[in-house]
């Protein structure tokens, strides 16, 4: 685990469940200082509008059906590192259509979630969509 | 000194004080616009009248002292806004809680109200004395009740100190620095002007004084009528 | 599921950060605007009204608590006193969030949804003054 953590991952308010923290330095090249153990990912983001506020909450929603915890980063602003579970974070990213995000999940279910989540990023359809729960 | 304040007694101060504030808005108005928002006036305003309304109206179903200041605590608390609002609403909901179930009150029970009604205030709004607000007229006169039950004296001798007081507490906001609310923000240029809170609840005392010593007059159970021109029964 | 209560000084500032946060919540939080004082023909003023916000808790109300995001100084007053006149069981669960008010309800609204604890709720709405709007480019 590497010791410089993005500062607000201090403040943040919850420590999302799952396996071991996924420590990363903020700004690093794109996987470095990972958890060896985190499955990732890169996707582009779809939507016209990039990561917006109602887009951001499904991508929390679904985050938040996994108990693995899931980070993300915007490759495209070499954007801090954050928590992909928490919406307040996700729009640190200020993710524009056509960014390049990657996303880390560690934790039993790091396969399905990467899985669902790229394909709502990439996909993307209509951005008001009912949720699925 | 066995005397009593009745309800219709409390009736009566409530509607002298109302009419007051309501003569009083535009005075209000004006000390407020030199150090708040020239909006106290206009938001006691609308609070009187409906206290008006309320104490006017054939049956206000306040049987008793508690249940009448609290219904004018209410009223207070959802129509006047602004700090005074919840200010004055906890000010008569905490007194009102004293005289729960009460038709009259003696003197020290009285005093007790205020002083509840007083620490309500600075609980709330978390002012002391010399802050410039409505702490400074409503401290002193409560502290001039409290001493003249503890002296046994008179209920008007008692009211007449506490509107006295009042008065010395609201002028004296004059020379203050405002340490809590809008005035705050001019820090020392607040300096000079009189603060409207403590104005608008010196005028609490000052009715009190004229009405709360003597003896409601026969038949004004309800109040007195704001108005003797009003077209009466024949 | 917790509930949330917007209190503004302004009326239609309430409803409209209500509308955002039911945006991003679903249909079992349920979020009640008190903004405004109304005046005795029904036209809305500035300013906040403690029973109507009483009156909105109860309305919110949830035994898993109630959350209550305001916008500043006297609305403050107005709901302690609100909470003053509620039942000490009610009042017990209930909290006065430091949040900012929009972006705070936002974050609410969502984790409230999600089937947070009033003061999971709370800490992520508060931690939203921190939020940074602007890219950094």
């Amino acid at each position: 685990m590497n010791a410089d953590r993005p500062e607000f991952f201090h403040q943040q308010d919850e420590q999302p469940q799952g396996a071991g923290e996924v420590d990363l330095a903020p700004n690093s090249a794109p996987g470095s200082g990972a958890d060896p153990a985190a499955d990732t990912t890169t996707v582009t983001v779809a939507n016209p509008l990039g990561l917006h506020l109602r887009q951001g909450k499904e991508v929390v929603r679904i985050a938040n059906r996994y108990r693995c915890q899931v980070m993300a980063q915007n490759l495209s602003r070499d954007s801090d590192v954050v928590n992909a579970k928490s919406i307040l974070q996700l729009m640190q990213l200020q993710a524009r259509q056509g960014h390049t995000l990657r996303l880390w999940a560690s934790g039993p279910d790091s396969a399905e979630a990467l899985r669902e989540l790229k394909r709502f990023l990439e996909e993307a359809p209509h951005p008001p969509r009912a949720t699925p729960e | 000194m066995g005397q009593e304040i009745t309800l219709p007694q409390f009736r009566r101060w409530l509607l002298a004080y109302a009419r007051r504030i309501i003569q009083e808005e535009d005075y209000l108005t004006e000390l407020d616009a030199a150090i708040g928002d020239a909006d106290h006036g206009a938001n006691m305003r609308r609070g009187m009248v409906k206290v008006l309304e309320r104490l006017q109206a054939p049956d206000d179903n306040c049987n008793d002292i508690g249940s009448l200041l609290r219904s004018v605590a209410m009223i207070m608390i959802s129509s006047v806004g602004g700090a005074a609002g919840p200010l004055y609403g906890t000010f008569f909901l905490r007194a009102a809680a004293v005289a729960n179930q009460h038709r009259s009150v003696t003197l020290p029970e009285l005093a007790r109200m205020f002083r509840t009604g007083l620490e309500g205030i600075q609980q709330r709004g978390k002012a002391v004395l010399e802050d410039k607000t409505m702490v400074d007229a409503i401290q002193p006169a409560v502290e001039a009740l409290e001493a003249a039950a503890e002296a046994n004296q008179s209920l008007a001798v008692a009211l007449a100190s506490a509107r006295q007081a009042a008065k010395l507490g609201m002028e004296h906001t004059v020379e203050l620095v405002a340490r809590k609310g809008r005035a705050s923000y001019l820090g020392p240029r607040s300096v000079g002007f009189q603060d409207p809170g403590a104005t608008s609840a010196y005028y609490l005392f000052e009715t009190a004084a004229e009405t709360l010593a003597t003896p409601a007059e026969n038949g004004s159970e309800q109040g007195q009528k704001s108005t003797s021109q009003e077209p009466g029964d024949p | 599921m917790i509930g949330l209560v917007i209190v503004s000084h302004s009326h239609r500032l309430a409803q409209g950060v209500q509308e955002l946060a039911d945006q991003m919540s679903t249909d079992d939080i349920t979020i009640v605007a008190a903004g405004g004082l109304m005046d005795e023909h029904g036209a809305f003023h500035i300013g906040t009204d403690a029973v109507r916000i009483a009156q909105a808790i109860q309305e919110a109300w949830s035994e898993d608590g109630v959350l209550i995001l305001l916008d500043m100084g006297s609305a403050v007053l107005s709901t302690e006193v609100a909470l003053e006149m509620l039942p000490p069981a009610m009042r017990e669960r209930c909290r006065m969030s430091n949040a900012p008010l929009v972006e705070g309800a936002i974050v609410a609204a969502l984790e409230a949804s999600l089937g947070r604890s009033l003061e999971e709720v709370n800490q992520a709405a508060e931690a939203a003054s921190r939020l940074q709007k602007i890219a950094q480019e």
